[in-house]
């Protein structure tokens, strides 16, 4: 390979990893960054034929995240056999090159299961340190299918997904804190509806209306927001047991 | 300063709730508080007023009910009353 050809070759290689890198950030939440980062790296790695999120902790995932029936068949044997180059990388927080599977002794069961399944070639990388999100796991049909490009490809493109699933992370906690927020003040505007309902009709303070809802809450062992609600919608004083003191309270 | 574990920091950990979750309860009640009151309350550092303590001590209990369990934490005895709790945690006694 001459200087020039060297050259263009790393221009490409930047421009496709740009591209990866804009799709994988702007694929969404988390769920579907992960269907990205499979879909992505058997385009943009040229050896790879396959690709899975191999999680150990879920055992038979709902809806694994594959390319191919056939690698959520391969990850389930890794799993049942306690064995494998994704169980490997999880617990060393290491990436894990597995060049024939049929020839390699390290997971004999599993290299076993898998070759006669068709995978050949493995690349094992930790989507984290800590593996939060999984292993991500490239296969190939072919031994030795992942030269010395698609290995260094592979490792920037498994930095890449992972950055891209913490950001989605992030954004889904965000929205998931933002929508409890709003959730709570919706609920303490109707509290404070029927707070001030008992207030005019009672002539007492806000601490004792509080009261009386606290205890209805309390005596029908419902929520204080589903007190509120029902004085809101009927007018009727709730229910506070026995112990009709409600209300007595010094405001 | 306070040390040691006060009933309602013993109730937020049985619970499993975080200050900030505690505190989302405490607010969606109606609880005027800041949270950094609540956390110095829960941690027996300042005073809440009984009605405070009360909504406080109610976002746990509503916790407790989701959890399959009871009304286990105390609510401020009433002035006019004996008390709905014997033993209540407040306003003396709030350190367990």
């Amino acid at each position: 390979m001459t200087m020039a050809d060297s050259a263009q070759h790393s221009t490409e290689l930047a421009s496709d990893l740009g591209e990866v890198a804009r799709a994988l950030f702007g694929a969404g939440d988390v769920s579907a960054t992960l269907q990205a980062v499979v879909d992505l790296a058997t385009i943009s790695i040229e050896g790879c034929d396959f690709a899975s999120v191999f999680v150990m902790d879920s055992p038979e995932p709902d809806r694994p995240i594959v390319t191919d029936p056939l690698v959520a068949r391969v990850d389930a044997l890794q799993r049942a056999s306690g064995q494998g180059p994704c169980i490997d990388a999880e617990r060393t927080g290491q990436p894990v090159y597995v060049d024939d599977l049929a020839d390699d002794t390290r997971w004999p069961v599993f290299g076993a299961g898998a070759s006669d399944s068709g995978i050949r070639c493995v690349l094992a990388y930790p989507l984290s340190r800590s593996g939060s999100f999984g292993v991500l796991s490239l296969s190939a049909t072919y031994p030795g299918a992942f030269g010395a490009t698609d290995r260094a490809k592979g490792v920037i493109f498994a930095t890449l997904a992972e950055l891209a699933l913490t950001g989605a992370q992030t954004h889904e906690e965000e929205d998931r804190r933002a929508e409890n927020l709003h959730q709570a003040l919706v609920t303490r505007e109707l509290i404070g509806r029927a707070e001030g309902i008992l207030m005019e009709r009672e002539r007492i303070t806000a601490t004792q209306a509080f009261d009386i809802l606290r205890r209805a809450s309390q005596h029908l062992n419902i929520k204080l927001k589903q007190v509120a609600e029902d004085l809101v919608e009927t007018g009727e004083r709730p229910n506070t047991g026995p112990d009709g003191s409600a209300g007595t309270r010094r405001a | 300063m306070s040390g040691g574990e006060t009933v309602l920091d013993r109730a937020r950990q049985s619970a499993g709730l975080s200050h900030g979750e505690l505190y989302l309860r405490y607010f969606e009640l109606g609880g005027m508080s800041s949270a950094f009151q609540v956390e110095a309350i829960v941690y027996d550092l300042a005073q809440p007023s009984p009605h405070d303590y009360d909504v406080l001590a109610h976002a746990l209990n509503e916790r407790f009910v989701e959890l399959g369990g009871d009304h286990p934490v105390p609510y401020a005895p009433d002035p006019s009353g004996p008390g709905e709790t014997p033993g209540s945690g407040y306003p003396s006694g709030v350190k367990g």
